[in-house]
């Protein structure tokens, strides 16, 4: 973890009438910071919490937002829960897939973009939705994904 | 049939999810009455009094529940159950994300009211837009005395911290949200005890849904004799309807309960089915209930009725299927999601939910066998009842409503798949 | 007590009782797979479902406490459909090798589907595809495909070892069991695990294809390695130990193991073991016929003689050897204390292990429970979950594994004298608590005389039990292999022998390795004029003898062992022996010209030892003095986890390479840091730094072999030079 990180790691570790809150504060700060919980990260958590990585491990892989491989710059979730997929999700997670190259819960050649499929968002009232890095973009059509897409290359481009 | 609004009340109003424009709007007087007017006991009394029950999905009487707290000087907690996960309900979230204030009232006046000093409102992992809205809310109140070491002057101590859990349905499960709470994993606690003897870090707990806490503050405003008139007698108030699937105008409806029925909520104020397509069936309290087949949808939305119709009030999640949709198509997403989402810990869920999901997917990818109807109802009379917490009931509950209303179609399914008609249908 | 009818059948039992084990009690027994008398109930495999009138579903017999009046049945159609689904179930995906599984014929998923399941399995899915023989660690294997998620495992290693190194991973159908990415399963309470597996997912890898179940002879026995005296059974096949399992025992070990105990069997048959009495002959170890040994070792104990050990052979052979001392011998010189240890037997009233359940204050004088009587650690762990206090009272901390306090002191007699004074705050706790427990490692004498005093000063309750010592060195002390009052020790023995003033010496069952001071031990050797070694495995020490007597190892013969609560505890013979052994007990019947048999000797015991065979065992006797600590300035710690006297190459695995610990100070004027390699000889030893130390000193684990003669060398100061890396 980065200083600012580690900081915020160890504020959190006091922040709940119980120590062993921390765990998944601390975890989403490990994922967002490098996109998935690196193994040696793992070791880090496990020794701030003081707890083996045996334990770390049970619980980061019982919730599927943590992830334990390197996932893309931006992680495109189509929902594909009932209402959503009764309104098209499928289509849309196709598209994405032949679009990007990728397979389910892959990640793009270039790094950019890893696609998954996920349950009900919560959000049924506007779908078909889409979530990109957890920020949620209500009734989408494909042609909404092809500018999503389109603009994330040029964010990137912009970056650089 | 017009919507009854008390939650969504001032839900369009500009700016509402900022603190200024909320308190305009006569937002905080709940709390400030709560706090400066009345004794705890008082508040609890006015939510009795109101018949206001549970939103999350069981409908228990909130009053009801907050009594059950020990009374012996421990530190008890409340816990605002915001993982909102049961497919088709997105009440939760409008609360959360529009009018942030008003649950962040709820909250407080009903911490208050258990004499909890300490609130957490645990919100599921993908709501990250609405845990940093919380965050601005919290702090904005905080500015403004409405919690923290002094509340309102009034020398209480009021405390909330969010929680953003990291994807897991059954994290609603209440057990299984304070097992997440405490950094665990996601999995239910054994009952006794329940969390109201012993709950957070064992200590006394109320774990109550984001729209029961919102509606907290309707409540002490107008006092709890005024809202029970709302609605009928045993089902009190209005309640948040989410309305999605193959429908005009989805979205969220208030309505007293009661007043209105599934056919008007769809058809009123939800716009009735897309243009050229006839609705086939609604499940309408989240997908962890029985469907409901068009004939039935003039049943009054409240929990009798609905229960009497043969299927539950539930969430108030509507998901509705028009004439396109296939029935065992559906029902295989359902079991899809309902394998994904079992936490492991009890076998009929953990095997039970696996073999049905790989059963209905080979109806719908055209390897449907002969048998294969006996084998899905003889998998759910493993499961009924016989789970280690309501999931399982939860998962086997439209597939079983499915087989009996729609039962055509899953022979047909199978039948398509060159198998005698007749022999499936056995 | 709670009446209810089960199946029509009236049932009395205890308030609290569970349905499953009222049921039990009347003789009808109700299928489970989670549940597991030692663990709490968790109710996950939904295989206990029964039905109780006026409940709407059916509730699991587990978990679901009796109640007045409660109406159950476990025989009814829908429980009977229960059972059928949870097997179909588990079966869906269980895999069906067992003709290769090593829990076929003890599987309890195998039993239960013979009595509960359908006939046929419906599953026509294909099956999932997961680890398979997976090497968890050095001793346990895992199978992830024939597990069935009962968590027992998991349960036992995160709520009674208190480690979870075994854990769940992933959700739902796809929740495995497992150990952390790329760690190994290294607790010392890792075999617990593959006993309480029902099924074949945890195996043993030492056992591994050794043997079918039905196949093997079950015989009771305990264990021989440390005090605590766990309750085990042995698994033998053509008099060959095949395997240990854990006996449940209430009293002493419920139902767990070290893996210490487990699978510390590898020296009886595999291990080079002394077969034949030999006799030193122009130089030459020869070996002789028993007759002839014997005479030897008579002529050779005359003069000014000593016996040294005897924590580790039965009560009978002490007895017997004790008397033979005595009336045959007449040499006060005798000592079973080689390993430091000053009392065997606290100079009080003596604790009992189940006084762990009760006491609300338990107080730990240097007790390093892990390291020399681990099963115990599991009982205490129970005290600091349930809300009583734990105080450790030593210089060293994280002496113990579970929730406790720590009391650090230079001097541990002092701070108890002050403690059971009233002063601070566990003093007060002291004074008030109803139920006191001292746990102490049994050296040093201010301390023995402070617990005199504690027990004195305070009203009620107060015990006292020893964890220090061998499986047997309560029964050497009580049987009289202690100095007699012109005796002396066994550090004085060996002083006496480096001068010249001992003549002859006999050793029982101890290796080298054993004694904390190396140098004083060979200069006791070098001098001495007659050396004779009663053991079961050759040694180092044996390879000096003159004579040397190869005894039974403990599975070999009847005996008692006496544990650290004065309980004497039977075990029987079921290996066959090797060679021609002898019972270690006939060793010393012969010696006395007694004609016995071992029935014989245990009445001799039973008669002359009544209080150890007494259901109420309560009476400490007064401390014996001196012992053997080793040189000024060391701790010498011990431990049941080094390759000692009964070496074992199942055990190599799970024990720490040799370490030698040094108070800062002590480190830095021999310009040594943590990790440095000391070479001395063939031994090696890595030296740690340890701020907890007393200034100036030095702490080593007994039995390590490179670490006593690094503390030999340090002790020198000067041999230093070269040999550090
Ligand atoms: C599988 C499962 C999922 C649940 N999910 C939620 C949820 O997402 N939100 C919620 O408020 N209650 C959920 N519940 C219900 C909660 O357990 C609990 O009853 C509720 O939070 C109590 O609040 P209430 O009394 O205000 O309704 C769920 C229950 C189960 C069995
Ligand atoms: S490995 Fe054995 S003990 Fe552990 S959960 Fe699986 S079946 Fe149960
Ligand atoms: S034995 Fe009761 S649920 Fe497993």
């Amino acid at each position: 973890m980065n200083a600012e990180h580690l900081e915020e790691a160890k504020r959190l570790l006091t922040a709940f009438p119980g120590k062993s809150s921390a765990l998944i504060p601390i975890l989403h700060l490990v994922e967002d910071e490098f996109g998935y919980i690196p193994e040696q990260e793992v070791e880090v958590v496990a020794d701030l919490m003081g707890v083996t990585t045996a334990y770390v491990e049970a619980v980061l892989s019982f919730y599927s937002l943590f992830h334990r491989q390197p996932t893309g710059k931006y992680l495109i979730q189509v929902c594909r829960g009932l209402s959503c997929h009764l309104c098209g999700a499928d289509d849309l997670a196709r598209f994405l897939h032949e679009e990007l190259g990728v397979e389910r819960g892959g990640t793009s050649d270039d790094g950019l973009f890893t696609v998954e499929e996920v349950e009900c968002l919560a959000l049924c009232k506007d779908a078909p939705v889409v979530q990109v890095n957890l920020e949620y973009r209500p009734r989408v059509s494909k042609d909404d994904l092809q500018r999503l897409i389109a603009e994330c290359r040029q964010g990137v481009a912009q970056h650089a | 049939m017009p919507e009854r609004r008390l939650l969504f009340e001032h839900i369009d109003v500009p700016g509402i999810e900022g603190i200024d424009v909320y308190e305009r709007e006569g937002g905080y007087r709940s709390l400030r009455k709560a706090v400066k007017e009345m004794s705890p006991d008082d508040v609890v009394k006015e939510v009795m009094t109101s018949n206001l029950r549970g939103r999350g999905g069981a409908g228990f009487p909130t009053g009801r529940k907050w009594s059950f707290l020990p009374k012996d000087g421990r530190t008890r907690y409340l816990v605002c159950n915001g993982d909102e996960s049961e497919p088709g309900t997105c009440k939760d979230q409008e609360i959360i994300y529009r009018i942030p204030h008003l649950l962040l009232e709820g909250v407080l006046t009903s911490a208050y009211a258990i004499e909890a000093e300490h609130a957490f409102i645990y919100l599921r992992g993908e709501f990250k837009g609405g845990y940093l809205r919380l965050g601005r809310a919290i702090a904005e109140a905080r500015a403004k005395g409405y919690l923290g070491d002094n509340v309102l002057g009034t020398g209480r101590r009021l405390e909330v911290t969010l929680y953003l859990g990291a994807g897991a349905y059954i994290c609603g499960e209440e057990t299984a949200l304070l097992e997440s709470l405490e950094g665990r994993r996601g999995m239910p606690r054994l009952k006794p005890p329940f969390p109201a003897t012993s709950g957070l870090y064992d200590l006394p707990t109320v774990v109550n849904n984001v729209e029961t806490l919102a509606a907290v503050v309707p409540i002490v405003a107008m006092g709890g004799a005024e809202y029970a008139k709302l609605g009928t007698k045993e089902s009190a108030g209005t309640k948040l309807f989410s309305v999605s699937g193959n429908v005009r105008r989805p979205g969220n409806y208030e309505v007293e309960l009661g007043k209105v029925t599934l056919g008007e909520l769809l058809n009123d104020l939800a716009g009735g089915p897309p243009a050229g397509h006839t609705f086939k069936a609604a499940i309408p309290g989240g997908s962890s209930v029985p469907f409901l087949p068009p004939d039935k949808f003039d049943t009054p939305l409240d929990y009798e009725s609905m229960r009497q119709a043969g299927t539950m009030l539930g969430s108030g999640g509507v998901i509705v299927l028009d004439d396109r949709a296939s029935i065992v198509d559906t029902s295989l997403r359902l079991m899809e999601f309902y394998r994904h989402e079992s936490c492991g810990k009890c076998t009929p869920c953990r095997e039970g939910t696996m073999w049905l999901e790989q059963a209905l997917r080979r109806m719908v990818t055209g390897d449907g066998r002969h048998g294969d109807l006996k084998t899905l109802e003889g998998l759910m009379a493993h499961i009924d009842g016989q789970t280690f917490c309501p999931l399982g009931d939860a998962a086997i509950a439209a597939l079983g409503s499915a087989l009996r209303l729609f039962r055509g179609e899953f022979v047909s399914c199978i039948a398509a798949q060159d198998h005698p008609l007749e022999e499936v249908a056995q | 007590m709670i009446s209810l009818t089960i199946d029509g059948r009236e049932v009395q039992v205890e308030p609290g009782t569970l349905i499953l084990n009222a049921a039990r009690q009347a003789g009808i027994e109700i299928p489970v797979f989670c549940y597991h008398p030692r663990l709490a109930s968790v109710g996950a495999c939904r295989m206990c479902l029964v039905r109780v009138e006026k409940m709407p579903k059916l509730v699991p017999a587990c978990t679901t406490p009796v109640a007045e009046g409660m109406v159950v049945r476990t025989d009814t159609d829908d429980v009977m459909q229960s059972h059928e689904g949870v097997m179909d179930f588990l079966l869906s995906t269980h895999p069906l090798d067992c003709p290769i599984c090593d829990a076929g014929g003890e599987c309890e998923l195998q039993d239960n589907a013979m009595r509960y399941g359908s006939n046929q399995s419906r599953f026509a899915e294909p099956k999932r595809h997961l680890k398979k023989a997976a090497e968890l660690g050095p001793m346990v294997e895992l199978d992830q495909e024939r597990c069935i998620l009962c968590l027992r495992c998991i349960r036992f290693m995160r709520e009674e070892a208190g480690d979870p190194a075994l854990t769940l991973h992933e959700r739902g159908n796809h929740t495995v069991v497992d150990v952390a990415e790329g760690r190994t399963f290294d607790s010392i309470f890792a075999g617990n695990t593959i006993q309480i597996c029902p099924v074949g997912a945890l195996t043993s890898r030492p056992y591994r294809f050794k043997a079918r179940p039905w196949d093997l002879d079950e015989v009771d026995s305990i264990c021989p390695h440390c005090p605590v005296g766990c309750h085990m059974a042995l698994s033998l096949r053509h008099g060959d130990v095949l395997r240990i399992q854990s006996r449940d025992s209430d009293e002493v070990n419920w139902g767990w193991l070290c893996d210490r105990g487990r699978f510390g069997y590898g020296f009886v048959h595999q291990g080079p073991r002394l077969t034949r009495p030999l006799v030193r002959r122009d130089g030459e170890q020869v070996p002789v016929d028993w007759r002839e040994a014997i005479a030897v070792l008579r002529r050779g104990m005359t003069g000014t003689v000593g016996a040294l050990g005897g924590g580790r052979v039965s009560l009978e052979a002490q007895y017997l050897m004790r008397r033979w001392l005595q009336e045959g011998v007449g040499t006060a010189h005798v000592d079973h204390r080689v390993q430091p240890l000053t009392a065997a037997i606290p100079p009080a009233q003596v604790g009992r292990i189940d006084d762990i359940d009760t006491a609300d204050l338990v107080l730990a004088l240097d007790v390093e429970l892990l390291q020399e009587a681990p099963v115990l650690g599991i009982r205490l762990r129970h005290v600091a979950r349930n809300g009583r206090k734990i105080v450790s009272v030593s210089a060293r901390r994280d002496m113990l594994d579970m929730p406790h306090q720590e009391l650090a002191t230079q001097d541990v007699a002092k701070t108890l004298r002050d403690i059971s004074r009233g002063e601070g705050e566990i003093g007060q706790a002291f004074l008030r608590a109803s139920k006191v427990l001292i746990l102490w490692n049994g050296r040093g004498q201010a301390i023995s005389e402070a617990i005199a005093d504690a027990h004195r000063l305070r009203q009620g309750d107060t015990y006292t039990m020893v964890v220090g010592g061998l499986a047997n060195s309560y029964g050497a002390e009580a049987a009289g292999l202690v100095p007699g009052p012109s005796g002396l020790d066994a550090r004085g023995m060996l002083e006496a022998a480096a001068q010249g003033e001992l003549d002859g010496l006999l050793v029982v069952a101890q290796d080298k390795r054993d004694f904390p001071d190396q140098e004083l031990l060979e200069a006791a050797l070098s001098r001495l004029r007659f050396l004779a070694v009663a053991g079961f495995v050759p040694s180092d020490l044996q390879e000096r003898a003159d004579v040397v007597l190869p005894l039974t190892a403990w599975v070999e013969a009847d005996g008692h062992f006496v544990n650290m609560e004065g309980r004497a505890q039977r075990y029987f013979a079921g290996a066959s022996r090797p060679g021609e052994v002898w019972e270690d007990w006939r060793l010393f019947a012969e010696l006395l010209d007694y004609d016995w048999d071992y029935d014989r000797v245990l009445e001799a015991v039973r008669r002359d030892l009544p209080e150890l065979f007494a259901a109420d065992r309560r009476t400490g006797g007064p401390a014996p003095r001196g012992g053997y600590v080793g040189q000024p300035g060391t701790i010498v710690a011990a431990s049941i986890f080094h390759k000692g006297v009964m070496p074992d190459p199942l055990v190599q695995a799970i024990v720490p390479p040799p370490r030698i610990f040094l108070a800062p100070d002590r480190a830095g004027a021999l310009h040594l840091a943590e990790g440095h390699i000391l070479e001395i000889g063939p031994g090696k030893a890595e030296v740690g730094v340890r701020p907890d130390l007393p200034r100036g000193s030095v702490m080593w684990r007994i039995g390590l072999r490179g670490a006593g003669r690094a503390v030999a060398v340090l002790a020198s100061e000067s041999g230093l030079a070269g040999k550090v890396k």
